[in-house]
């Protein structure tokens, strides 16, 4: 329990847990997307509740810091949420003073870091049991550190205060016992269930058991169309985020290379054709990601040569002029861009609602059979009961 | 409400900070009283309900039971009443008292000036005193899902003791607490999923224009700012006479 109220401690201290906290604060902001902000904070409003739960023990009971836990789930960014959490008790509750902050969340959220690279250690080797004992381990490391450190305050502000901090850390002795067994409880838990807000995605392989494929998470996707003799297209993952970084590489069917040029800082490319023939474009986006799209010759313009050798991209513009000017043409580009948006779409949404299709195709069965039954049943129910 | 209720939170944020800060540098009786006093000036100016706040500073000094009790023994000095052979030193007392005046003004302060107000205004104050925007939603989201979590730990506790569990100081009941955190983390991982897939839907950048908007401070609000400084000059003065 690092709530040391105001006017306990001496100004050095203060000014050092402020320092510390401001530092480690600022780490774990830094770390913290603004995507993650929701997922971080329901994870530490759950170590919020749970610490306010009483827990016997004799005649008496005790809280739980669950600074262990915090740390193990969130890592840096532990620090802020930590510094959340005690403020809001501090001013909803009263517990702990405002100039003690510093101090306070620097007992809590320290040992919280150091139990995170802990448990990591132990538990990136994925032998599941083990990463269960670790979590205890490092639950009960957490309040123990925290004992320690908040004693330690204590002890620096004042030789009196010896006695007291001997005392803090005697006290804290059960519920380091009981967050032991409640942190690795709850990470056992966790650690079956959601494996990858633990770990991290790529450190799973050895703990999955299959079933889920984190990998199917962000599929490199690329789609290109024509525009004259020019094609533009886009790479981007299947979870709507573009691509930053990849090499395109065009080639006819026959092997003959068309075009290599690095993606843009958009996911985007573009390349002229030279030739009338499919078109087969890969992106390497890195990291294993490599996206396949054929662009069929019947989109390219008539007015380009028919499967001619490969014509590298850099001789391409002088093509261009050879395209006539015609209305013909200015009209196909046009519908051409209009249209590109609505078929990336489509192309982007296939990939997702084969799932759909698929259950609510096994829904229609189910349905289409349950109504077949059910209409039989009530002409044999009707039957039955006329005889 | 009271007068105090509209004063704008930032200045009360503030007002709040500095109290705490000047009466943790004070030392002198008289000024720590004239802190005290002004604590409870301000909680009677809040309105505050007398109940629960006496019982949140007693919860506070029950904190800090063992280190006012220990105190009078550990510092050295003139023995004034004899306990079991020792000494209990008037500086010890003197020095619990100092400990005890001063946190207890401090949460009585924060308990007067901020424990009225919604958290979700404080966020709001904290982003208008410029703190890192992260930070500050970091905060108006906890607040948030402190409240909707506070409700499924009593759901999952309800459904526990209909299944007949009864919390015990043994490791069966730590373990059964230990999975109930560990499923409401497992759901407030698929509830913050579909929180973030929301926000995105709103367009959310990492940002709240209507967080930075500016609001101007009133006469009011500098009124009480200034009667705040008055009264933390009055404290340095009678510390230092």
């Amino acid at each position: 329990m690092a709530h040391i109220p105001d006017g306990v401690l001496s100004p050095p201290v203060l000014a050092a847990g402020a320092v510390v906290a401001l530092a480690g604060c600022a780490r774990g902001l830094k770390a913290l997307e603004h995507e993650r902000i929701p997922q971080v904070a329901m994870l530490s409003a759950v170590a919020f509740v749970a610490s306010l739960v009483h827990f016997p023990v004799g005649p008496s009971s005790v809280h739980l810091i669950l600074n262990g836990l915090i740390g193990m789930v969130l890592g840096w960014a532990a620090f802020p949420a930590i510094l959340v959490a005690l403020l809001l008790q501090a001013v909803l509750f009263g517990f702990g003073g405002l100039v003690a902050l510093g101090v306070n969340a620097t007992a809590m959220a320290v040992p919280a870091l150091i139990c995170r690279a802990l448990f990591l250690a132990v538990a990136r080797r994925g032998r599941q049991r083990l990463s269960v004992a670790a979590a205890g381990l490092a639950g009960g490391l957490g309040v123990l550190l925290t004992a320690l450190l908040v004693a330690g305050a204590l002890a620096l502000s004042g030789r009196e205060f010896a006695d007291a901090a001997a005392l803090v850390v005697v006290a804290h002795l059960p519920v380091m016992v009981i967050e032991a067994v409640v942190s690795a409880a709850a990470i056992g838990l966790l650690l079956r269930l959601r494996p990858e807000a633990l770990l991290g995605p790529l450190l799973l392989t050895g703990l999955m058991l299959g079933g889920a494929t984190p990998a199917e998470a962000h599929k490199l996707k690329v789609f290109a169309t024509a525009e004259g003799a020019s094609v533009t297209g886009r790479a981007y993952f299947s979870s709507g985020d573009r691509a930053r970084q990849g090499e395109v590489t065009v080639t006819t069917p026959d092997g003959g290379l068309v075009a290599r040029l690095p993606l843009g800082d958009d996911g985007g490319f573009r390349f002229e054709a030279g030739q009338r023939a499919d078109l087969r474009i890969r992106v390497d986006g890195g990291d294993g990601h490599v996206a396949l799209y054929t662009l069929p010759a019947a989109e390219l313009p008539d007015a380009l040569p028919a499967g001619v050798a490969a014509a590298p991209a850099a001789a391409a513009p002088a093509v261009i002029p050879a395209v006539p000017p015609d209305l013909g043409a200015i009209i196909e580009r046009s519908v051409a861009r209009q249209v590109r948006p609505l078929r990336e779409q489509l192309d982007s949404w296939q990939d997702t609602l084969w799932m759909h299709d698929l259950l609510g195709g096994l829904g229609v069965i189910f349905g289409l059979g349950g109504l077949a039954y059910g209409l039989t049943a009530r002409r044999r129910f009707a039957a039955g009961e006329r005889t | 409400m009271s007068g105090l209720a509209t004063i704008d939170p930032r200045v009360r944020l503030l007002a709040t900070g500095g109290f705490a800060l000047v009466v943790v540098g004070l030392g002198q009786p008289p000024a720590l009283l004239a802190a005290l006093a002004l604590a409870v000036l301000a909680a009677v100016a809040a309105r505050v309900r007398p109940g629960p706040t006496l019982r949140r500073l007693a919860a506070l000094d029950g904190f800090m039971v063992f280190v006012l009790v220990l105190l009078p023994f550990s510092v050295p000095g003139e023995p004034v009443v004899t306990l079991a052979g020792h000494g209990a030193s008037s500086e010890g007392l003197w020095r619990a008292a100092d400990i005890l005046l001063k946190s207890n003004a401090v949460a009585l302060m924060v308990l007067a000036l901020l424990g009225a107000l919604e958290p979700v205004d404080l966020g709001h104050a904290l982003a208008r005193l410029r703190l890192p925007e992260r930070f500050v939603l970091l905060f108006l989201f906890t607040v948030r899902s402190i409240a909707l979590l506070g409700r499924e730990y009593h759901r999952l506790r309800q459904a526990m003791r209909a299944r007949g569990f009864i919390m015990r100081c043994d490791r069966h009941s730590w373990q059964s607490l230990g999975y109930l955190f560990g499923m409401m983390m497992v759901r407030s991982l698929d509830r913050s999923e579909r929180t973030l897939a929301a926000m995105r839907c709103r367009g959310f950048t990492g940002r709240f224009p209507s967080l930075i908007e500016p609001r101007p401070v009133a006469a009011r609000d500098h009124a009480f700012a200034a009667l705040f400084l008055a009264a933390g000059l009055i404290l340095i003065i009678l510390e230092h006479p």
